[in-house]
């Protein structure tokens, strides 16, 4: 009988870390994002006509998943307003500027879990805060591991996912060309993290 | 926001209410026997009403919350509390000594409000208390200028200076890469506009001193704005444009400008009255050969 249970156990943990990629029953995993393999881009339509690109350069924040308590799983993510870059100088200084982002009164913006869940063995869940421009509104959306690793020269337990959301600028006060530039403002991630 | 939209909210709708308001309360006044106090009061009050529509319209119709979120709309709230400050200057004529002290605190406070952000970033709070008493003294000693400035040109041509300095300052911003501040700074322009006409028909009428701590304390608080949250060094310009109200002063004060016959004076008064508009021009045609010279994608 103890065997019997012994071994269902060990299917149950390969099973489990097949799945997830990391041993079950484990205590919460902490990762850092890593700003260099991050990329923030955003979209943004431009005269009704097409959506204009581009992206933050500078974005921080930790992941902890819990396999067990999934309440004790969470996002943090920050990025610099000033690291706004649209492939036009001219263009960034007044995307940063007091029209749009005013990135000297509002240097950070941030998303927070309230609530990750887990929806398959790829896919979580995302419920939470976007504090933007000094607003804070809730947002959701699903974020999907893309992989895990192995860094080829730290060693360190690599993961990787993406999410997309939708927000209106004007619900955070970002009223400047209104008839310019679209409401909706599309931010697509892809976030690379190391387990610490 | 369409051009021709933005003409509208920041132009159109400021000139609008304050000639409205100008001609429904002022006009009909200007014979009766109400104080001149109270006449002049009105004036300060047509074009506080204008600005508050301009910067409502130029905000979407939104109202801006109070503390606003985003100091480009203390403003809003600093223009009622100049208006205040003038209708009980007007009516209860305070010693010269109380009057200068609440003009201090009002520029201490509009300065404060404005630069509060900063204490989030790179300042420490000794550096914000330094830095606002330290705005706040240069602004009351600018607000002196102008107003002995104002005193010493005829009515009319007070305006003229007036409007010379808020449309330098709106081309100043607006080439600093910020539309808004520069927009709302334009509406305050606008909004003066029909005071210079009933300044020009009716040249009794003392409009011109009042609508002073509208101009200083809604200046201070968009161009502290633009100062310190666009990405562009505005200090020179701002301090050359600032400066003109002085120069006009000291033309008006010089000897031989004083002993001159009444015609020529009147021309060399309204000649350096205009000296803020004509430094505008002058600013706004370096800053745009600059601009052009550093960077040929303006259009985007």
């Amino acid at each position: 009988m103890k065997r019997f249970f012994t071994s269902t156990l060990l299917v149950a943990t390969a099973a489990a870390t097949l799945a997830t990629g990391r041993p079950a029953s484990a205590e919460p995993v902490t990762y850092e994002i890593d700003p260099v393999h991050s990329s923030v881009l955003w979209k943004v339509l431009h005269m009704g006509t097409s959506n204009a690109w581009g992206r933050f350069n500078d974005v921080s924040g930790k992941i902890v998943l819990d396999e067990e308590d999934q309440s004790k799983s969470s996002l943090v993510a920050v990025v610099k307003a000033d690291s706004i870059d649209s492939a036009n100088e001219k263009r960034d200084q007044h995307l940063k500027g007091p029209d749009f982002l005013n990135a000297k009164q509002f240097p950070e913006m941030k998303i927070e879990s309230t609530k990750l869940t887990r929806i398959d063995d790829k896919t979580w869940q995302f419920e939470g805060n976007l504090t933007f421009r000094g607003v804070t509104k809730p947002v959701s959306f699903k974020f999907v591991r893309t992989g895990t690793g192995k860094h080829a020269k730290t060693g360190k337990e690599l993961a990787g996912g993406e999410a997309e959301f939708t927000f209106k600028r004007s619900d955070f006060g970002m009223n400047y060309m209104p008839q310019g530039l679209g409401d909706e403002i599309t931010v697509v991630t892809s976030i690379e993290a190391v387990r610490q | 926001m369409e051009p021709m939209d933005m003409l509208w909210r920041g132009v159109g709708i400021p000139i609008l209410a304050s000639a409205v308001t100008t001609g429904v309360a002022v006009i009909p006044w200007i014979r009766s026997a109400w104080p001149q106090g109270i006449k002049a009061s009105l004036a300060a009050a047509a074009a506080t009403l204008g600005y508050l529509l301009g910067h409502l319209a130029l905000s979407n119709w939104s109202w801006p919350g109070l503390p606003p979120l985003d100091t480009a709309h203390w403003p809003f709230f600093l223009a009622v509390a100049a208006l205040a400050l003038t209708l009980w200057e007007q009516w209860r004529s305070p010693r010269e000594h109380v009057r200068w002290s609440v003009r201090g605190i009002l520029a201490a406070a509009t300065l404060a409000a404005v630069a509060r952000p900063q204490l989030q970033g790179s300042w420490s709070v000794p550096y914000y208390a330094g830095a606002t008493i330290a705005a706040a003294t240069v602004t009351v000693l600018w607000w002196a200028g102008l107003e002995a400035t104002v005193r010493r040109l005829p009515r009319a041509a007070s305006l003229l200076l007036l409007l010379g300095l808020l449309c330098g300052a709106s081309l100043i911003l607006v080439l600093s890469g910020t539309g808004l501040v520069a927009q709302l700074t334009g509406a305050l322009a606008a909004a003066m506009g029909p005071l210079l006409l009933i300044a020009l028909w009716r040249p009794e009428l003392p409009v011109h001193l009042v609508v002073v701590p509208l101009t200083v304390v809604t200046t201070a608080a968009l161009w502290s704005n633009g100062l310190l949250y666009t990405y562009a060094d505005l200090r020179l310009p701002s301090a050359l444009l600032a400066a003109t109200p002085a120069v006009t002063l000291g033309t008006v004060l010089l000897p031989p400008v004083r002993r001159m016959a009444a015609s020529p004076r009147a021309l060399l008064r309204w000649s350096a009255a205009s000296f803020p508009l004509l430094a505008s021009a002058v600013l706004i045609a370096i800053a745009l050969v600059l601009a052009y010279a550093s960077s040929p994608e303006l259009a985007y």
